[in-house]
């Protein structure tokens, strides 16, 4: 046995179809993906090599890119500093509330998410809609007319419509994370808490939160990768509109390629848009371990 | 023993010769060659939009497919069915992979045909073969690129005013014949619940084709948008400027109902349809709305259409009309069975089948000529719209984003949506449109 598996052949023979795997599933897309961003390809006409052409446009010309890498920005930071500070809170609470009503609330909280974002678009859509929705219906109903507004078709307003509605779909895994991080500290730190007259925000402030940082560096890596290559959101309720109000970079590039048809650029973009998150994720990696330094 | 051995083996493939042949002889009678290829089965793809296989289109597509599988018992149809923006999606992947289906819808206007043209991947066709099909001037010419037809259309299309007679009635409303009659029907139903026009702004295209059509109604040269449009002269051409402010004029006074910019084409047919809005801004493709079942009958039986309306004070006439040939269907040129492909693509609007069918059961305004196939008993709507299109007398052909490239489609439509929101001035839109159309002219 020994012998066969330090034979070199057979040593071959064993890695190499899981090195084909890696390189015809990661290491040729991604070849081919940097090789037609280097083209001017448009669908079944010739491909021309343009140099980096696509890039100087990019990074000179294209607004609308650089708006959506924002809009991405400013969906992060509205996942971070207000989706998971009440996700974290909701995770408390229903560790507080325990027995049945835990069970009931912790799945009323977690069904945004397993429903199929297709119909949670289309009921957004529908409540949010000026003509017949029901948001603007409660708002007359309550005597605040004034507020009613085209919340999708409005370009003040659509950015903050879709950033609540991703922040509302994703909150039930943001929560359950964190429930299973405060559910996971030992009941003897709780007990000792309690010996020791630390209730309240104090108990929050010097133990659950500390507790909860591993939780908290996973949940918010999540939370920027999924901000920067949002898509089906947007693509279903407002797809970027109206103008680039509401674009993102994933649907842009969408847009790029299936209508434009402009496959090199919008590999262009896709390059430049993964450097962007592995820039980002590893700064944020730097962040943390100066911090745990 | 090896004598022995000779023997068994002989034996065996005697044994087994004889089995083969008595199976053979049970299972298969002796065929002529004819009738072997009479029977051989072959396989064809075919890919469309039109994913409502019960109503409109859709129903008659499928009663087309199905004479073509009566008639063709060996052809095995393999088919597929998206909506519009999967259906491109999916077109884009079977040209890069060159993996075409035999047979598919292909839209007319350019933005969307070019490609195809230029990937060499429809089958071209002889233009003579289709003299007895009838085809209106111009619907032909739509499919042809660089001298090569390449599709056959499928619809006449052009932009109406659909209305549900019922409501203006109950309203006091008399049938629009102008913007300001619009304007007018607005101020009279405000505070009914009520809206007076239905368009749909998120699939961006029909604010297009409501742009064009009112660039028409300025003056009575049809061809002005498609000279501005093409040599990228929007900004200097008063009357698209013209139009266009019109459309905000419409905006300003109500017209529309105030998700308009947001509601996507099934909403907003659906508004239209329930009642919820008295009129509807859409093309002729939509007759099919006085024959669908799946619509209250109350509203069904009131289902009008007029001419878009005019604008008080401009040039523009009935006569002049928004006419396109937007809908068609093209073979591939790599088709492993070409002869079977061109049948297919011929049954699929073969005047016999396709304009008697699509006319009698009111699915299809056709592209061909179709007063042969007039029963008597055509429905009010149907004599709305055949008088609408026999009034015209000179046709605009493509709408605003239809020309040029897929590039300058996108871009054309988002500044669509961008103007009908109030973003940006007719000055900025014109300008953009320009911008676009000279990058695509390059």
């Amino acid at each position: 046995m020994n012998r066969i598996m330090s034979d070199k052949r057979m040593i071959a023979c064993l890695v190499v179809p899981g090195l084909l795997v890696i390189f015809a599933g990661i290491v040729f897309p991604i070849t081919m993906s940097v090789y037609l961003s280097l083209t001017d390809q448009q669908g079944g006409a010739a491909v021309e090599f343009i140099g980096l052409e696509n890039y100087v446009q990019i990074f000179k010309a294209d607004k609308t890119f650089w708006r959506s890498i924002f809009h991405s920005l400013l969906l992060a930071i509205g996942l971070i500093c207000v989706q998971h500070p009440a996700c974290i809170l909701f995770a408390i609470l229903l560790d507080k509330i325990g027995g049945r009503a835990e069970k009931v609330f912790r799945i009323l909280l977690f069904i945004p998410c397993i429903i199929s974002i297709m119909v949670t678009s289309k009921m957004w859509i529908n409540i949010l809609n000026p003509t017949f929705g029901m948001l603007n219906k409660i708002l007359q109903a309550v005597g605040l007319s004034a507020l009613c507004k085209n919340w999708l078709s409005d370009p003040n307003y659509v950015l903050w419509c879709i950033i609540f509605i991703v922040m509302w779909q994703g909150f039930g895994y943001g929560m359950l994370i964190y429930y299973a991080g405060v559910k996971g500290i030992s009941s003897d730190i709780n007990e000792a808490c309690a010996i020791d007259g630390a209730q309240g925000w104090k108990k929050f402030l010097y133990v659950t939160f500390p507790l909860l940082i591993p939780v908290i560096t996973v949940n918010v890596t999540l939370a920027i990768i999924s901000a920067l290559k949002e898509m089906e959101i947007i693509y279903l309720i407002t797809d970027g509109g109206p103008g680039t109000c509401s674009q993102f970079v994933a649907n842009y590039l969408y847009q790029i390629a299936f209508r434009n048809y402009q496959y090199g650029y919008a590999n262009a973009i896709s390059v430049v848009f993964v450097i962007i998150c592995l820039f980002v994720t590893i700064l944020y990696n730097m962040a943390l371990k100066a911090r745990d330094a | 023993m090896k004598q022995t051995r000779k023997m068994a083996l002989f034996m065996a493939s005697m044994l087994t010769t004889m089995e083969l042949l008595a199976g053979c002889g049970a299972k298969a009678p002796v065929e002529t060659p004819a009738e072997a290829v009479e029977e051989e089965k072959i396989t064809l793809r075919f890919f469309s939009a039109l994913p409502d296989r019960t109503t409109g289109l859709g129903l008659l597509e499928e009663k087309m497919l199905n004479i073509y599988r009566e008639e063709h018992p060996n052809v095995i149809l393999e088919t597929e069915y998206l909506q519009d923006e999967p259906y491109k999606v999916k077109m884009q992947t079977y040209m890069q992979s060159g993996n075409m289906p035999d047979v598919w819808q292909q839209f007319g206007y350019g933005a969307l045909l070019e490609p195809v043209a230029k990937g060499n991947f429809a089958m071209e066709l002889n233009p003579a073969d289709y003299d007895d099909y009838g085809f209106v001037p111009g619907a032909l010419e739509t499919y042809t690129v660089d001298g090569k037809l390449i599709g056959l259309p499928r619809n006449a299309d052009y932009e109406v005013l659909y209305y549900n007679k019922k409501t203006l009635d109950d309203y006091g409303i008399p049938v629009p014949k102008t913007t300001d009659d619009l304007i007018e029907a607005a101020k009279k139903l405000e505070g009914t619940g009520i809206y007076a026009v239905s368009l749909t702004g998120k699939d961006k295209w029909p604010i297009g084709d409501v742009l064009s059509s009112l660039v028409l109604r300025t003056t009575t040269d049809a061809s002005v948008l498609k000279r501005a449009v093409t040599t990228a002269s929007l900004s200097s051409t008063p009357e698209v400027s013209q139009g266009f402010d019109e459309f905000i004029r419409l905006v300003d006074n109500g017209v529309f109902q105030p998700s308009f910019a947001s509601d996507d084409y099934g909403t907003a047919k659906n508004l239209f349809v329930q009642g919820k809005t008295a009129m509807y801004m859409m093309g002729s493709w939509e007759m099919g709305m006085g024959s669908d079942e799946n619509i209250p009958e109350e509203v069904r039986n009131n289902i009008r259409a007029v001419a878009f309306p005019l604008i008080n004070g401009k040039e523009g006439t009935d006569e002049q009309l928004a006419l396109w040939f937007g809908g068609g269907y093209a073979a591939s040129s790599s088709s492993k069975h070409p002869k079977e492909a061109q049948e297919l693509l011929e049954m699929l609007v073969k005047p016999e089948n396709y304009v008697k069918i699509g006319w009698e059961e009111q699915l299809v305004i056709p592209p061909m000529n179709y007063e042969q196939y007039m029963t008597g008993n055509e429905t009010p709507l149907q004599k709305d719209m055949t008088d609408i299109l026999n009034t015209a007398k000179d046709a605009s052909g493509d709408c605003l984003c239809d020309y040029h490239t897929p590039e300058y489609k996108n871009a054309s439509e988002v500044a669509c949506l961008e103007f009908a929101t109030k973003m940006i001035t007719t000055e900025e839109f014109c300008q953009r449109l320009d911008e676009a159309a000279k990058a695509a002219l390059k």
